[in-house]
């Protein structure tokens, strides 16, 4: 009883490892092969492709070397003609990027891929004949020519891990929401957040208004509509007090957006008749225009509490160090890494990066904006390990010169 | 009616997020044919949405000038700035 009947489910593994460590051990066997024409040749349609494509494999041959050319024939007979010629020592299966799961024949076999363009057609559907002839110096042997059709696919298999990703980050997600509903989620502490009651507090005490800006970004910057998100939380708890809110902008759209923001917190809090229409309010859209306008209206209104939240350029420090000689709470928040040391050493609470998305679940603690904050904290810290196991499983493939590693790496690969 | 209102966009906002999902994965000529079929006609329904949201501008200032509104000031302003734009857009 042989062990592959002993343990048969061995097997597929058996051959996998075969055929990871066959460059290993193939040289040596086709050193000693005479000059011959290009063995087991075989033209197929290339897989997972719109069409118009074959893909040209035969086997690694003894006499491969850098002064020995193959040459890729198309057609029969006088129509036959010569489409592509390179060095004998390349173009292999392993050098195709194809993933392991979509590979037509072991990593050391040679792969040519047709493809319509430049000076050549192929039209899916009609047979091609196609050999393959090797030339070294005035010697010259061909393979006999093989058909093949070119057709279209509909499932392009190379990107299937990118699919098993999706479907796995989105399962993630989906459970982490269901999870947020049916129990309490734990979220870390952010103070800056937790500082908003306290600085509303404040200015509702002093009798002074609340200045809210929303950042240079338009409304497709994620850290623009996270600042919008958290100004509707803020404006609903500012109308509850009945305390002034400033919003002044350097975008219109950002403001229309945020003018509608307000007005609906307004109405959520049971105060529309306290919103005031123009406490959204355009300056201009140039950087430092604005930047004084808004420091005018921190000296001469003296706002008790300052919120910065959005992206920031040059005007961080302007803005922040002027709000921070009137005395006021200032909050800020934003991804733009290049501004977060002025805003740390000037405002009292900063949230930064990725506090900012979170800031929106955080305040509203609404199951579905918790359970997708949790989904993604779960898709970044598969992202972490994956990079750290790449970078060691890539380290340990070319210190042994293995491709094992490769059955993990490709899964993970962006493929096309 | 609260199926064609809210549920029916619901379901085409649904159906065409998954089938344009999974377009990326469909190598087939179909699917490049469909996505290009899609694209003209989002530019066909975007030149309508404009003149759709031009008409709807002009109409609220008109009626912001007619009823002389607080402001009313400004939407003469936007006018002459649009139709500026579109005289200089027909000259130059």
């Amino acid at each position: 009883m042989s062990a592959y009947s002993c343990f048969p489910s061995l097997r597929p593994l058996a051959v996998l490892v075969c055929l990871c460590l066959f460059p290993l051990t193939a040289p040596e066997a086709g050193a000693q092969q005479a000059f011959a024409p290009p063995q087991n040749l075989r033209v197929i349609d290339t897989p997972s492709d719109s069409g118009e494509g074959l893909t040209v494999l035969w086997a690694r041959a003894g006499y491969d070397a850098p002064e020995v050319r193959y040459q890729i024939l198309l057609g029969d007979g006088a129509e036959k003609k010569m489409v592509a010629e390179f060095p004998a020592d390349s173009h292999y299966v392993r050098d195709a990027r194809w993933p392991w799961w979509t590979r037509v024949d072991r990593p050391d076999a040679h792969q040519f891929n047709l493809k319509s363009g430049k000076g050549l057609e192929l039209k899916n559907g009609t047979p091609y004949p196609v050999a393959v002839a090797v030339v070294k110096g005035a010697e010259r042997v061909e393979a006999a020519p093989v058909q093949a059709v070119p057709a279209p696919n509909w499932v392009n298999w190379n990107q299937m891990n990118n699919l098993l990703l999706v479907l796995l980050f989105g399962a993630v997600v989906f459970g982490s929401i269901r999870a947020a509903k049916r129990r309490e989620i734990f979220l870390r502490r952010i103070p800056g957040l937790d500082a908003v009651d306290e600085a509303i507090g404040r200015a509702t005490e002093l009798g002074k208004p609340i200045l809210y800006l929303t950042g240079a970004g338009d409304m497709s910057e994620p850290s623009t509509i996270a600042a919008a998100v958290i100004l509707g939380r803020v404006a609903k708890r500012v109308a509850a007090y009945e305390t002034d809110l400033l919003v002044p902008h350097r975008d219109p759209i950002v403001m229309a957006v945020c003018q509608e923001i307000t007005k609906q917190s307004y109405l959520e809090a049971g105060k529309p008749d306290v919103f005031r229409e123009d406490s959204n309010f355009f300056i201009t859209t140039d950087q430092f225009s604005y930047t004084a306008a808004v420091d005018g209206i921190m000296l001469r209104r003296k706002p008790a509490a300052n919120f910065f939240m959005g992206s920031y350029f040059a005007e961080a420090l302007l803005l922040t160090e002027t709000g921070a000689s009137t005395g006021a709470i200032q909050i800020a928040g934003t991804d733009s890494d290049h501004q977060l040391p002025f805003f740390v050493t000037t405002c009292d609470y900063t949230l930064i990066g990725e506090e900012l998305y979170a800031a929106s679940a955080y305040l509203s603690r609404e199951p579905i904006q918790l359970g997708t904050l949790r989904g993604q904290d779960f898709g970044k810290a598969f992202i972490l390990v994956v990079l750290a196991l790449g970078t060691l499983l890539a380290t340990v493939g070319v210190l042994f010169a293995t491709d094992l590693p490769m059955i993990v790496l490709d899964l993970f690969k962006d493929l096309k | 009616m609260i199926f064609l209102r809210r549920q029916l966009p619901l379901l085409i906002t649904f159906v065409a997020g998954v089938v344009f999902a999974a377009q990326y994965y469909v190598p087939h000529p179909t699917s490049e044919l469909m996505l290009t079929e899609v694209t003209k006609w989002l530019q066909i329904i975007s030149g309508f949405a404009l003149v759709l949201g031009v008409t709807s501008l002009f109409h609220i200032h008109a009626v912001k000038i007619r009823r002389k509104e607080p402001g009313w000031a400004y939407s003469l302003i936007l006018y002459g700035g649009i139709l500026g734009t579109i005289a200089a857009g027909f000259s130059f």
